[in-house]
C-alpha cells in the first residue's frame, strides 16, 4: 500500500464524505494522497474525474475551501496537490504556496503548466522556500528534447501517464511506456509514478514491475459514484496485497 | 489597345476553369511564335523581381536588351504583381517564437502535446511562404470556396442610416455560408502535409464543424466532430449535415454542454490520437501556433477588403466570439491608424453575469483550454456561464492577439444585445435582400449606429461572417411564430 498514490477531487462526492474517504485511504495504509482543487475545466482528466469536478464545484468547493478540507482531514501520510494552473494563478501562486504548505502538502502537480511559461518560473520561485516539490507530468511520445530538461532539474518524483490521452481508459504496460521508464531510469534518479488506467490490483502489480508508485484515480472515484465512499475504500483494499 | 474588347477577352478567359479546357484554349489562340515569347517573357519578368542585371538577363534568354528594360519599365508599374515572392503581412503585434502576444497566448497543454504543436508550428512555418502551398490554397479557395467574397455596397441601408457609406463584405457567400471554411482549407492542407488521416473539431453553432467535415470530404480524411448537447439542440440541422457529409458528431454532455465543453471533449481526444489526428481548431485561439496560423488563413478577408474598395475604409466592424472574423478583417489594416476597428461582442439578455458573453469590460486575466486571455470566470476562476441568441458568440474567452490589440486599444470593443441582433438580421433583410447570420447581425447592429455619427463620405465596412439560413429556427421563433409552430406540427405527423 505504501507504494500507492490514490487520488481524490477535494469535495467529492461532498467535503464530509472526502475526508472520510481521505482517513479511510490512510488507515489501509495508502503512501501517499493526491488532492484534486476542482476546476471547470480539467482538460487532461477523462469524464469521470470531470463530472467529480462538477460536482465537487456544485458543492460550492473552491481553491481556499480545498485548503481548509486537507487541513481538516490531518493526515500522516503525504499529500500532493494537484490542479490547473489556472486555479493556482487566480488564487495567487504567492498565496497558493504558502497554503499548500501550511495545509501539510509536499508539493504540486500542474499538468497543464510548461517549463517554459512565465508562470512556470513563477511557481519554482515561490516553492522554493517552502520546500514544495513539482511533480512532473510526462507522457509516451512526448519530445526527447524536452523531457531531457525536465529530468535535468533532478525531481524526486516524475508521474507518468501510461498511455496517451487522458484518464480512465485501461491500463497496458506498452511497450512505448517501458521505452518511456527505461530512458527516464537510465537518466536520473527519479521515483517513478505511473498512472492512467489502474484500476485493479493485478494493473498495480504490472505498473509496479516497471516503476515505484502505482496511482488510482478514476476506478475509486468509479466505486464512489456508483455506491459511496465505503465502496470506493473497498476497491483501495483489494489494491494491495 | 485596351478598350472594351480586351477586357471583354480578359474576363472570358479567366471565366475557364478547369486546367485541361484552359490549356486547349491557350494553345488554340496563341500561334507558335506566342508559344515562345509568352514563356520567354515571364522568365524575363521573373529574373527582373528577383533583381538580375539586364545585360544578364537579355544575354541568358537571348533577348535584345530593350525589350528587358521595357519589360522593368512594366514591372516598376505593378503590372506583375502575380510573379512576386508572396510576402506574408507582418503585422503587429506579431506572435514572438515562444508564441505569445504581449502577455497573451502560449502553449499551456500537457507535454503529451507540446511536441505536436511544435511539429504543426514548424510545418506552417515553413509552409506559410511556400508559392505551392499557397497556390493549392488559393486554387481551393477561387474554385471551392466561391472567393472572393463579394463587398457589396449598400446603397439602401447607407440612405436609410443616412450617414456614412456603408459597404457589407460578405462571408455569408463562402461554400458553407460563413468565413469559418477560410482556415479550414488552410488546416486541412497543412495536416495533410504532416501526413495526417484524420480531422478533428469542435463546435458550437456547427459552423466550423459543417466546415470541417465538408473539408474532409473534399480532401479525403476521417471527421470526428464534438459538440455541445445543448448547442446540438439548438442547432440540429447543422448536425444532420455533418453526418450527411461523413462526419462523426459526438454530443457532450457535461459541463455546460456547449462550445467550452466542446473544445475539451476535442483536446482530449487530440491528446490521445495526435499522431494521425489533426485538430482543426475553430478560431483565432488554443495553444500556439493556432491563433497566428487561423489568423493568417483568416487574413484573406482584409486583403479582400483593401483590393474591393480600392482603398483603406474609415472604419471596420466585426462580431466577435472567439474572434476569427474579426481578425480576419482587421488584420491587414492593423497599421492604418486611420482605420476605427470595432469588435461586437454578444450582449446576450443583460449585463448581469451569466446573460451574456461580453468579455470587456469584466473578464479577467486567465489560461484556460491552452492558451492565456481575458476569460469570463467566476469568483474562484472557473468558467462562468454564458449566453446569447448566437451560438457562435456564446463563449468565455477571446484569441490571444486580440486580447492584446483590446490593451493596447487598437481594437474597441462594444456590445450588442440578443434583441438589437434580431432587430438587424430584419432591417439587412428587408433593406439589402441579405439575411446574415445572427453572430454578423450583432455587427450590423453597431455598425449602422456608427454610420449613422459618421458623415456622408465616410466609409465602413461591416463584415458579415455568415448567412442565416442556419437561425432559421431561431428566427421562426422570434419573426413567425405561430405560423412556425403549425408548421412543425404538420412536419411531425409527416414522421409518423
Amino acid at each position: 500500500m505504501k507504494n500507492i498514490m490514490t487520488h481524490v477531487v477535494a469535495g467529492y462526492p461532498s467535503a464530509d464524505e472526502c475526508i472520510e474517504l481521505m482517513l479511510g485511504m490512510q488507515k489501509l495504509g495508502v503512501g501517499i494522497i493526491e488532492v484534486q482543487i476542482p476546476f471547470s475545466d480539467p482538460i487532461a482528466d477523462g469524464e469521470t474525474i470531470m463530472k467529480a469536478n462538477d460536482i465537487a464545484l456544485g458543492g460550492g468547493m473552491t481553491t481556499a475551501a480545498s485548503f481548509e478540507l486537507i487541513q481538516k482531514a490531518n493526515l500522516d501520510c503525504d499529500v500532493y496537490l494537484m490542479s490547473y494552473i489556472q486555479k493556482v494563478r487566480h488564487y495567487g501562486f504567492e498565496k497558493f504556496c504558502d497554503r499548500t504548505s501550511t495545509c501539510g502538502a509536499k508539493g504540486l502537480i500542474i499538468p497543464d503548466l510548461p517549463y517554459d511559461s512565465p508562470e512556470y518560473t513563477e511557481l519554482v520561485k515561490r516553492t522554493q522556500g517552502l520546500n514544495l516539490r513539482l511533480i512532473p507530468v510526462l507522457s509516451p511520445g512526448m519530445e526527447e528534447k524536452r523531457l531531457n530538461t525536465i529530468l535535468e532539474e533532478s525531481p524526486l518524483y516524475v508521474y507518468v501517464t501510461s498511455q496517451r490521452g487522458i484518464t480512465g481508459n485501461s491500463y497496458n504496460n506498452t511497450r512505448e511506456l517501458h521505452q518511456l521508464v527505461a530512458y527516464i531510469k537510465h537518466r536520473s534518479s527519479a521515483q517513478i509514478m505511473i498512472g492512467f488506467g489502474i484500476s485493479s490490483r493485478h494493473d498495480v502489480e504490472e505498473a509496479l514491475r516497471i516503476g515505484d508508485i502505482a496511482i488510482v484515480g478514476s476506478a475509486i472515484i468509479r466505486e464512489v459514484e456508483k455506491s459511496g465512499v465505503k465502496t470506493g475504500l473497498k476497491l483501495v483494499k483489494n489494491l494491495g496485497s | 489597345m485596351k478598350g472594351k474588347s480586351f477586357k471583354d477577352f480578359v474576363e472570358f478567359v479567366y471565366s475557364i476553369r478547369g486546367f485541361e479546357d484552359f490549356f486547349d484554349f491557350m494553345d488554340g489562340i496563341t500561334s507558335d511564335k506566342d508559344k515562345e515569347n509568352l514563356p520567354k517573357r515571364v522568365e524575363i519578368v521573373k529574373k527582373l523581381l528577383s533583381g538580375e542585371n539586364h545585360h544578364m538577363i537579355a544575354e541568358d534568354l537571348g533577348v535584345g536588351v530593350a525589350t528587358v528594360t521595357k519589360g522593368s519599365k512594366l514591372v516598376a508599374k505593378d503590372y506583375f504583381k502575380v510573379l512576386k515572392e508572396p510576402e506574408m503581412p507582418k503585422p503587429k503585434p506579431e506572435a514572438s517564437k515562444s508564441g505569445y502576444f504581449g502577455k497573451y497566448g502560449g502553449r499551456y497543454v500537457p507535454e503529451m502535446l507540446q511536441g505536436e504543436l511544435e511539429k504543426l508550428a514548424r510545418t506552417y512555418d515553413s509552409l506559410k511562404n511556400s508559392r505551392a502551398f499557397l497556390a493549392e490554397l488559393e486554387d481551393l479557395q477561387k474554385h471551392y470556396n466561391n472567393r472572393p467574397t463579394p463587398l457589396t455596397y449598400a446603397k439602401n441601408l447607407s440612405e436609410h442610416v443616412g450617414g456614412a457609406r456603408i459597404y457589407l463584405k460578405n462571408e455569408g457567400m463562402n461554400h458553407t455560408g460563413a468565413h469559418k471554411i477560410n482556415h479550414c482549407l488552410g488546416q486541412a492542407l497543412v495536416a495533410k502535409k504532416m501526413g495526417k488521416k484524420r480531422l478533428i473539431a469542435e463546435t458550437g453553432a456547427g459552423q466550423h464543424g459543417v466546415a470541417t467535415a465538408t473539408v474532409a470530404a473534399k480532401l479525403g480524411f476521417a471527421c470526428t466532430i464534438y459538440m455541445g448537447q445543448v448547442d446540438i439542440d439548438r442547432q440540429r440541422p447543422n448536425v444532420v449535415l455533418m453526418e450527411l457529409l461523413g462526419a462523426e458528431v459526438i454530443p457532450i454532455k457535461y459541463g455546460s454542454k456547449t462550445l467550452k465543453d466542446a473544445v475539451s471533449g476535442a483536446i482530449r481526444d487530440w491528446l490521445a490520437t495526435s499522431d494521425d489526428t489533426h485538430y482543426v481548431i475553430g478560431s483565432c485561439l488554443g495553444p500556439d501556433p493556432y491563433p497566428r496560423m487561423n489568423r493568417d488563413f483568416q487574413s484573406v478577408i482584409s486583403r479582400e477588403i483593401r483590393h474591393q474598395l480600392g482603398s483603406s475604409p474609415d472604419a471596420i466592424v466585426a462580431c466577435v466570439g472567439g474572434g476569427s472574423n474579426a481578425l480576419g478583417a482587421f488584420h491587414g489594416f492593423l497599421n492604418d491608424k486611420n482605420v476605427r476597428l470595432v469588435g461586437v461582442e454578444a450582449g446576450g439578455k443583460s449585463n448581469k453575469s451569466g446573460q451574456h458573453a461580453a468579455r470587456f469590460p469584466g473578464a479577467e486575466l486567465g489560461i484556460m483550454e491552452g492558451y492565456k486571455s481575458y476569460f469570463l470566470q467566476d469568483k474562484d476562476g472557473n468558467s462562468a456561464a454564458t449566453h446569447s441568441v448566437a451560438a457562435g458568440l456564446d463563449y468565455i474567452g477571446i484569441g490571444p492577439e486580440l486580447a492584446e490589440l483590446a490593451d493596447t486599444g487598437r481594437v474597441e470593443f462594444v456590445r450588442a444585445s440578443d434583441k438589437q441582433a434580431l432587430a438587424a438580421v430584419e432591417l439587412l433583410a428587408k433593406k439589402e435582400g441579405i439575411i446574415p447570420a445572427l453572430e454578423s447581425a450583432h455587427a450590423v447592429s453597431e455598425g449602422i449606429k456608427l454610420a449613422k455619427d459618421m458623415k456622408q463620405d465616410k466609409k465602413i465596412v461591416i463584415n458579415i461572417s455568415g448567412r442565416g439560413d442556419k437561425d432559421l429556427f431561431t428566427l421562426a421563433k422570434h419573426f413567425a411564430r405561430d405560423d412556425f409552430k403549425k408548421f412543425l406540427n404538420q412536419e411531425l405527423k409527416t414522421y409518423e
